[in-house]
């Protein structure tokens, strides 16, 4: 008997926790692509006023408290070598960013130090408005699907130990 | 020299970098230059002429087939590096179709120029780079002495006026011709000092500050009025803006130091910036390069009535009116 309770509530609180996972996870994107954003401001802001070398900046952006939810930053720290698909994958690798976000983020660091200032400041602006429109849908689903996902555990859980018991 | 020319190899992509790395050392020690060119054979400059280098590493000094290829991507790869991967960060230099490399090697850009408003803003489609190795030979300038009523260094391209300006600077900066004084140098093209993050890759002594990136009017005019400088040293005057900033710094105490591409009293005479700074006297020497290791030839600017000059060496005199 008091097996099967504690099946009971170890069942019950994995579909509570896993809600609240699959929730979280999508708050986390959304914070990540924020501070993507800061971060591509940041970049944009010292490539117009410091000139410094790419990598100067790239350590700088990751120095600043808004990196601390950047998965990768760690990785961006220590690279010292082009910024091409290759390299750039290899920082985003495993670093949990979705596809979609992985492949806009990836374009991004492709594009710095390849151009004039203009060029780069204009690149940063572009990915700025790509990145806040990626903002607004992580926003909305976070919102939307989170809400949604709480809820299907908790009555899930409950489901189960009505069922159960 | 071998050490200047492995560092700036560092310029040029891996691959053509390890092709570079097996030349014997005396070839390395006798190259001037290291030439990419897109879908051409890897060459050198030398004393002893253009060099092919083989996949190899051999060297030829006839153009044959097995010699290594610059592909377009190594043009490309070596473009970035010299960049250090961030091209804005040489803009300027870009315009001016070259980029300084650590050690004060120059690496001059040719390709499909960007131009707005009538002026180049950047390089696209590199189809070539030219990395010049800088030579710093020190003790090339220890003929030069009377340097306090201004110098100018006049030779052909190649003779080594840079290389004997830039020793200059460091022999007066250091003391050694008599007490450490201070030099101000407008260094617009990167070839004096070679500045890389502020730091001078070339030896130019302890009391020189270096002004990069601007026009050399400009320079100057900022030099003396907030570096309180000496002696001011700049390569190659050439606008009249340049020989008036030159003409300014006479009312401001300050001793002028520059060269000029002339290899004859004839071709000195045809610049109309060289005349109107002798004639102003605010230079009033002037030293003829032939070539690095050959003797100078020094010549005493004599100011005339009405504006005319004349240059005399210890042989003849050049009449400048």
């Amino acid at each position: 008997m008091v097996l099967k309770y504690i099946g009971v509530i170890a069942l019950a609180a994995s579909a509570v926790l896993s809600g609240f996972y699959f929730s979280n996870s999508l708050n986390k994107r959304v914070a990540m692509l924020s501070a993507m954003l800061l971060f591509i401001e940041d970049v944009s802001v010292q490539i117009r006023y410091k000139q410094a070398d790419i990598f100067w900046v790239l350590k700088h952006a990751v120095s600043m408290t808004f990196s601390k939810d950047l998965p990768f930053k760690n990785k961006l720290c220590e690279i010292d070598e082009e910024l091409n698909e290759a390299s750039v994958n290899q920082i985003l690798y495993e670093s949990g960013v979705t596809e979609d976000d992985q492949k806009l983020i990836c374009e991004f660091f492709c594009g710095l130090g390849k151009s004039d200032i203009l060029g780069q400041l204009s690149h940063c602006e572009m990915y700025a408005k790509l990145l806040s429109e990626q903002v607004k849908i992580a926003k909305f689903e976070a919102d939307d699907k989170g809400r949604l996902y709480r809820a299907l555990s908790l009555f899930g859980s409950a489901a189960v130990v009505i069922l159960l018991i | 020299m071998a050490e200047r020319f492995d560092n700036a190899a560092l310029g040029v992509c891996p691959r053509l970098r390890e092709i570079l790395s097996l030349l014997p050392r005396d070839i390395k020690s006798t190259v001037n230059e290291i030439r990419l060119r897109a879908n051409a054979p890897l060459c050198l400059s030398s004393k002893s002429g253009q060099l092919f280098i083989s996949n190899d590493s051999t060297v030829n000094y006839i153009y044959k087939s097995g010699l290594a290829i610059v592909t377009t991507e190594d043009i490309e790869r070596s473009y970035n590096l010299l960049c250090g991967f961030s091209i804005y960060t040489h803009e300027n230099e870009i315009r001016q179709g070259f980029v300084t490399l650590k050690g004060g090697h120059r690496a001059g850009i040719c390709g499909t120029a960007i131009v707005k408003d009538g002026k180049t803003v950047l390089i696209r489609d590199v189809s070539s780079i030219n990395i010049r190795i800088a030579r710093e030979i020190k003790g090339v300038s220890n003929g030069l002495t009377e340097v306090n009523n201004g110098l100018l260094i006049a030779g052909p391209p190649l003779s080594g006026k840079t290389t004997v300006l830039r020793d200059l600077v460091r022999s007066i900066s250091s003391g050694l011709i008599s007490e450490p004084r201070r030099v101000s140098v407008v260094d617009c093209r990167g070839e004096i000092a070679a500045c890389i993050g502020g730091v001078p890759q070339n030896d130019v002594g302890p009391c020189t500050d270096v002004i990069t990136g601007c026009g050399k009017a400009e320079g100057l005019e900022m030099a003396i009025r907030t570096l309180g400088p000496q002696y001011i040293a700049f390569d190659e005057i050439g606008t009249i803006e340049e020989a008036e900033a030159v003409i300014y710094s006479l009312n401001s105490g300050v001793s002028v130091i520059t060269t000029v591409h002339a290899g004859s009293v004839e071709e000195l005479y045809k610049r109309p910036a060289v005349k109107a700074i002798l004639a102003s006297g605010a230079i009033k020497k002037v030293a003829f390069l032939a070539s690095i290791g050959h003797p100078l030839l020094m010549c005493d600017v004599e100011i005339l009535e009405g504006g005319n000059f004349l240059i005399k060496s210890e042989k003849e005199a050049f009449n400048g009116a």
